[in-house]
């Protein structure tokens, strides 16, 4: 986290309706996502609006079910639908809506203008292919290399994710890497073709801490040194710190807040996120109760109405049971979902 | 100190497991690779490791559910794997287990009150038949769950309203000893602190001995009296919690505690350990410090030989060779 | 995402039970189970479809083709052909749930066994299913079957049921093998459950019903295979009236008396069907995974 990068990141105060700001690469505007279940239409994603420019990352904050994957399954083009089918929204990347562009034209930009990092590497990868044939395939289909050109580039990438012995392990297979080894192959190849934006979901959740460092480390340090636009997808609150410069919080289907990621921490503005802070446990007393958001998430069939965080919030009044707060600036360049965000941390 | 409960000697746990591509050929993995370990009486114990680093064996083997290859475990003095009769059903009664994944650990085709009244059905002389329903429904009046819910099955309840089935489960025989194997580590974060305060208040309410296996560092410390920390089946470092979060004198327990992601922001970027590599396999551990292919302090002397406990005081000891420096330690070489 | 949606309490309201009740709207499943039925009826109650004896016999109608009152017309015998296929149904339903019924308990038994125990009563088990694995179906069966004097259904359900037991035990001991480690069945054990009840309450009720789907579908497959040994000289023996013994004299005179031909295939061919569909459909209903 360096001072350059939090400089050229920007908050976008804007409101969801306004035209995109001209330094975001990716603008996503009012996206909605609606799932067939047999119970009915839900909303998993409900109007949901933000920016990442160059060289800034954004850290996407939530729990399952709050729609943060789905954001980024549809960012990517990679929905299952049925049952899922965007409903609405805006996706522009430097301009173009991926939304509305023709199928071969948006194939062509995933990968190599934008590019996801799954979580599971073992079943991102195919288990019967060399990993470097794997990375090859992307210089071949994307770029028409030749084959010993591409094999050559792959490995060149193996060696900037790290990988020791690069060029030895090539003709090796995915089952014969570490999972920390897997996870930096799955990286290589979602940096393969120069993406300006990479969408990393969960990237670390299926590794160990002290690997998960190293993830991480290399993730920012990339981040870095190609200057694009990276969007964390996490529900770990320590792991969004480490990486993250701004950072949206995701609870059922909405934006609840929007500010940086040292703000968010310091000071949040949502009693959702208050709640997630002061949870952790640190600087408490031994054994003591910590204080714990009451209840469970909404789940997708069964939302309340209003706003879907007033029967767990500590600050709900009458009118949060009906009105639906909006996302709006509250302060210092930040935005909050809440009636009552002047009140939140208060005892 | 207060008596010991659980007395683990020397305990190993090794696994045959086929060599893939080669069937015929086998290797020897070393889940547990003698470990020495006390329970007291009602203190809460904490587990800290990567993955392989076989605290979810040592889970099993507590609880007996899985026999040491070599030496015992004791429950109050008497092997665990030994016993038969009146003691088996003791020890069987007061050593229960929670498990991670509470999706997985409840019979899908069993109602609430079947799941939470098997242990009477299993110890007929604890709670007579007509009254299990009763006991049921207290039972899940403390864990926090609605008592008319007990002709409910698992999957009408959330995640965390799932795991508190799974303690009222374990809870069920009153048993001495609950050893939770990462109890929270399925649940969603907003719901975690809630099960965290459920079990502290069980702990006190029932004078619980408690074993807490997490990879969730902050909250090992903020549960725990003692904490110890394995690497390859071994324990590295042991001692009280404050004394080992605050001056670690392992390198393993140093960089776990470096590497866990904290929204620190003023922690200076110096004191951070980034280890390399994954952590070996535990078929062919290193030999000597099995640590020492991935420690930044590693001296020649390492490779040879099986650091003992360095005794640092207040039972807090660390198998380094070198515990005595490695707090203060400059991890950049 | 759609894992999300069926864990939360109110979307899931007990899953199984919707998908059996959900079965009545597939219009497949209901066709499928309503000709079962019929086929059920006749097997057990074959006086009701025909008034006629179908060991009523006179040469002089040998081979007559269809004629009002005799709509499926006579066989070589001059017997009256309707009336016989529909005595032919008991033969072939009978030897397919009598099979199936054994190889299912045979397979749930020792597969739960196999799978449970795992060691010496697995190796014992297994083995001896590897080795009926390896013997050729067909020509086991015809080799088995000849050094029977006299071959009626029992004899044949019995050869059936020896031969086919392996298929479903591998099956069943796969499933066990999954639910055994699974967490639910180490609680029971750490709370105290003897192997009695950990297999008989916890482990056998939740790795059944991939073997019902399968023994439903098998159903067909074990009717076929009687027609088709009956077929080839080596199954039921007349007196026996049995579809696959009315294919077996007819096919030499199919350009003359066509309808000899015609008529037992349809029934045999409907009735496999109707089994192979609703165990399909029964798939869907219990383990909409593998749809």
């Amino acid at each position: 986290m360096n001072l350059a990068n939090r400089a050229k990141s920007t908050v976008d105060t804007a409101s969801p309706a306004s035209p995109p700001s001209s330094s975001a690469l990716l603008e996503v505007t009012d996206l909605r996502v609606d799932f067939h279940t047999r119970a009915g239409r839900v909303h998993a994603v409900d109007g949901v609006s933000f920016s990442v420019a160059a060289g800034e990352t954004l850290a996407v904050l939530g729990e399952s079910g709050s729609g943060k994957s789905v954001t980024a399954q549809a960012i990517m083009g990679i929905l299952d639908s049925p049952p899922a089918e965007i409903v609405g929204g805006s996706v522009l990347l430097e301009g173009r809506d991926l939304l509305t562009l023709p199928a071969a034209q948006r194939r062509a930009a995933r990968g190599s203008e934008i590019a996801l990092v799954f979580q599971d590497s073992l079943s991102a990868l195919n288990p019967v292919q060399p990993v470097a044939r794997q990375i090859a395939e992307l210089y071949r289909i994307h770029r028409g290399m030749g084959r010993s050109e591409a094999w050559r580039r792959a490995v060149e990438m193996m060696d900037r994710v790290r990988i020791p012995a690069a060029a030895s392990r090539a003709h090796d297979y995915p089952h014969q890497f570490s999972g920390g080894m897997r996870q930096r192959i799955v990286i290589a190849m979602a940096l393969a073709l120069d993406p300006k934006v990479v969408i990393a979901d969960e990237p670390t959740t299926a590794l160990d801490v002290t690997v998960q460092a190293q993830i991480l480390d290399l993730l920012a340090e990339q981040q870095r040194e190609r200057d694009m636009g990276l969007i964390l997808i996490t529900h770990d609150l320590g792991v969004a710190a480490q990486v993250a410069t701004n950072a949206v919080v995701m609870y059922a289907g909405r934006i609840v807040e929007r500010s940086r990621v040292r703000d968010l921490f310091l000071d949040p503005v949502h009693p959702y996120s208050h709640g997630l802070v002061a949870s952790i446990p640190r600087d408490l007393p031994r054994g003591s109760a910590l204080p714990a958001i009451p209840g469970m998430p909404p789940s997708l069939t069964a939302r309340p109405g209003g706003c879907q965080f007033h029967p767990r919030c500590p600050l709900a009044q009458p009118r949060c049971r009906t009105d639906e707060p909006p996302l709006l600036p509250v302060k210092d360049g930040r935005e909050s979902a809440c009636h009552f965000w002047t009140k939140v941390g208060e005892r | 100190m207060s008596e010991a409960v659980l007395e683990v000697r020397d305990v190993t746990r090794h696994y045959q497991k086929r060599r893939p591509g080669r069937p015929w050929q086998k290797d020897v993995v070393r889940a547990v690779d003698g470990i020495d370990l006390t329970l007291y009486r009602g203190e809460a114990l904490g587990v800290v490791g990567e993955s392989g680093c076989g605290k979810s064996t040592l889970a099993k083997l507590l609880v007996a559910l899985e026999k040491p290859t070599s030496g015992e475990i004791r429950y109050r003095g008497k092997d665990i794997n030994a016993v038969r009769g009146a003691d088996w059903n003791t020890m069987r009664r007061n050593i229960q287990l929670l498990f991670q994944d509470p999706y997985a650990s409840l019979d899908p085709r069993k109602t609430v009150a079947n799941i939470v009244g098997e242990p009477f059905r299993i110890h007929r002389d604890l709670v007579p038949k007509h009254r299990i329903r009763d006991r049921v429904r207290e039972l899940l009046d403390m864990v926090g769950l609605d008592p008319d819910h007990l002709d409910r099955y698992p999957h009408e309840f959330s995640g965390g309203q799932r795991q508190r089935i799974g303690i009222a489960r374990g809870i069920a025989l009153n048993p001495e000893i609950l050893v939770c194997d990462e109890p929270v580590s399925a649940l969603d974060v907003s719901v975690r602190a809630q099960v965290i305060n459920l079990l502290t208040e069980l702990r006190r309410e029932l004078g619980l001995t408690i074993v807490f296996i997490a990879h969730d560092l902050d909250v090992v410390r903020h549960f725990s009296d003692r904490v110890i920390t394995m690497y390859l089946g071994r324990i590295v470092e042991e001692g009280p919690c404050d004394a080992v979060y605050d001056r670690p004198s392992h390198p393993y327990t140093r960089a776990l505690l470096s590497a866990a992601p904290r929204p620190d922001f003023d922690r200076p970027a110096v004191g951070r350990i980034l280890l390399e590599g994954d952590p070996p396999s535990p078929i062919n551990p290193p030999s000597g410090c099995s640590f020492h292919t991935r420690c930044w302090m590693a001296r020649p002397e390492c490779a040879q030989q099986v650091p003992p406990p360095f005794d640092l005081g207040d039972g807090h000891t660390a198998r380094c060779l070198f515990a005595d420096e490695v707090a203060t330690a400059n991890p950049h070489r | 995402m759609s894992e999300t949606v069926l864990a939360t309490p109110a979307a899931a309201p007990a899953r199984r039970r919707d998908g059996l009740r959900g079965l009545l709207r597939k219009p497949l499943f209901v066709v499928s189970a309503l000709i079962t039925l019929l086929y059920l009826a006749m097997a057990a109650f074959p006086g009701l479809f025909t008034s006629v004896d179908p060991r009523a016999c006179s040469l002089a109608f040998s081979g007559v083709g269809p004629s009002s009152g005799h709509p499926f017309g006579y066989d070589l015998q001059g017997c009256d052909y309707l009336a016989n296929i529909i005595y032919g149904t008991r033969s072939s339903i009978s030897i397919g749930l009598l099979v199936t019924v054994a190889t299912f308990v045979l397979a749930a038994v020792f597969g739960g066994l196999a799978g449970y125990f795992g060691g010496l009563v697995d190796g014992v088990v297994s083995r001896t299913a590897d080795i009926m694995f390896g013997l050729p179906f067909i020509v086991a069966a015809i080799v088995v079957l000849n050094m029977f004097p006299q071959r009626d259904v029992l004899s044949v359900s019995l050869v059936l049921i020896v031969l086919g037991w392996p298929g479903g035990m591998r099956y069943m001991r796969g499933s066990v093998l999954k639910v055994r480690n699974l967490e639910y069945v180490q609680a029971a054990r750490v709370l105290g459950s003897g192997h009695t009840r950990v297999l008989l309450s916890h482990v056998m009720p939740n790795s059944l019903t991939p073997l019902i789907v399968l023994k439903t579908l098998e159903v067909g497959a074990v009717i076929a295979a009687e027609a088709a040994l009956t077929f080839l000289g080596v199954g039921l023996q007349p007196p026996a009236i049995s579809w696959g013994l009315q294919l077996s004299a007819a096919h030499s005179q199919w350009q003359a008396h066509p309808h000899l031909v015609i008529f037992p295939s349809i029934f045999l061919s409907l009735a496999v069907l109707a089994f192979v569909v609703l165990g399909d459909s029964l798939r869907d209903a219990l383990d909409p995974k593998e749809r």
